[in-house]
């Protein structure tokens, strides 16, 4: 189960890169769906499924979300994550690594 | 007096259900339009109206006979703009207003493709950084990013636009990030005077910042081209950045501060009855805008 910590956006793009620009059709449909639901553009969403994204801080914890090693998270840790933050952000990484399939059960988890 | 003046005349007393009413709408002597609608009930057969002193009301033959003079009419009326042209066929120039960069990066490529598509039009555009009267200088079409006064405009909502704080990873990997508007005090700001040229920046909730740009220009090119370098940050609206976004050139911060975005509207002035040449191209540029997705 994970925290509030971590912006609604933040997970989203994390889902996004990690789910790659090879996910099926009906989960990219449920991800755009979501994305939209959080004001996310279009070119948003295809950047974060690229690894990356238009916001500093979001773009860092992807980084940290792909490959957690000291010196994304020294990254994070400087553009102003928290260690919690960090924690957290691997802790959704690997949930989604986990359990691919199914994304929206950390994304509801209170 | 013909038929088809008849039609209207009886129409025109129908929905205002007044003669004295009508005649002064069309610009004819009481007289005259009690004359042309009992000549048409004399060509009819049938009463068309139930007249008293207080009302004049449409008999159940009226009433029919109402509803297909409509249609008749709007046929007429279709069948004319047709055969001149000008409501079937785009042709004429065509005149678009934009901002500068909006104009250029996202409205120019609409343009060029709508003149290749309608070879019997041509095209003027006006991409300036001011407010520009439509109808005072003659524009058929108008592409305006904020929230629209009230006006008789015809409006089409096409996108969304966000105002953001933005610099080069570079910038922060070595300067650091701002936590909150008031962090920019610390940091090297190069702000553009062609739209916004208060020092005060306004963020979410009503949040106010002086800042002291080390650098203006009067373009928004230059203060972008400054941050994409890595010189310092800046502050634009995210569309005129789209590319150095999608190239992660540029990266936003302080995004949970920003004000919520601004709409992207099509406005033209004529509503429905707008010329061919207005319709087809509000259609080409709102499917277009639309399915842009750095905007929606």
């Amino acid at each position: 189960m994970v925290g509030l910590s971590i912006d609604p956006r933040v997970r989203l793009s994390i889902e996004l890169a990690l789910a790659g620009t090879s996910a099926g059709q009906p989960l990219l449909a449920k991800q755009e769906e979501a994305g939209r639901a959080l004001g996310m553009t279009g070119a948003e969403m295809d950047v974060a499924r690229r690894g990356s994204s238009f916001d500093f801080k979001i773009s860092v914890a992807i980084s940290l979300a792909l490959d957690a090693c000291r010196e994304s998270r020294q990254r994070a840790l400087c553009a102003g994550l928290s260690v919690e933050a960090c924690a957290e952000i691997e802790r959704i990484a690997q949930a989604i690594r986990a359990n691919p399939i199914n994304f929206d059960i950390w994304r509801d988890a209170p | 007096m013909d038929r088809w003046q008849a039609m209207r005349i009886f129409v025109k007393v129908a929905e205002t259900e007044s003669f004295a009413d009508t005649a002064r709408q069309m610009f004819m002597s009481a007289p005259a339009v009690t004359r042309a609608v009992a000549s048409l009930e004399d060509l009819i057969g049938a009463r068309l109206f139930v007249r008293t002193t207080r009302s004049v009301k449409m008999t159940e033959a009226g009433a029919r006979y109402f509803d297909d003079c409509r249609r008749i009419l709007a046929d007429i009326a279709e069948a004319e703009a047709a055969a001149g042209g000008s409501y079937a066929t785009p042709t004429g120039t065509l005149y678009i207003t934009a901002s500068v960069l909006f104009g250029q990066m996202y409205v120019l490529p609409i343009v060029t493709r709508y003149l290749d598509t309608y070879s019997t039009v041509k095209a003027k555009t006006l991409f300036v950084d001011r407010p520009v009267n439509i109808v005072d200088e003659g524009i058929d079409v108008a592409i305006r990013i904020g929230h629209l006064p009230d006006s008789g405009l015809t409006a089409v909502k096409v996108g969304t636009v966000r105002r953001v704080m933005c610099g080069s990873p570079k910038y922060f990997e070595r300067y650091g990030v701002p936590k909150s508007p008031a962090d920019l005090k610390d940091h090297r700001i190069a702000a553009s005077t062609a739209a916004w040229a208060s020092p005060e920046w306004r963020f979410a909730d009503d949040q106010r910042v002086t800042v002291e740009p080390v650098l203006q220009c009067n373009t928004n090119e230059a203060v972008i081209h400054s941050a994409r370098e890595g010189w310092g940050l800046t502050r634009v609206l995210h569309y005129q950045i789209g590319p150095a976004l999608m190239a992660g050139e540029l990266q936003i911060v302080l995004s949970e501060y920003e004000e919520p975005p601004m709409p992207i509207h099509i406005l033209h002035p004529e509503g429905r009855h707008a010329p061919a040449k207005v319709r087809a191209f509000v259609d080409m540029a709102s499917a277009s805008l639309r399915e842009n997705r750095l905007l929606n």
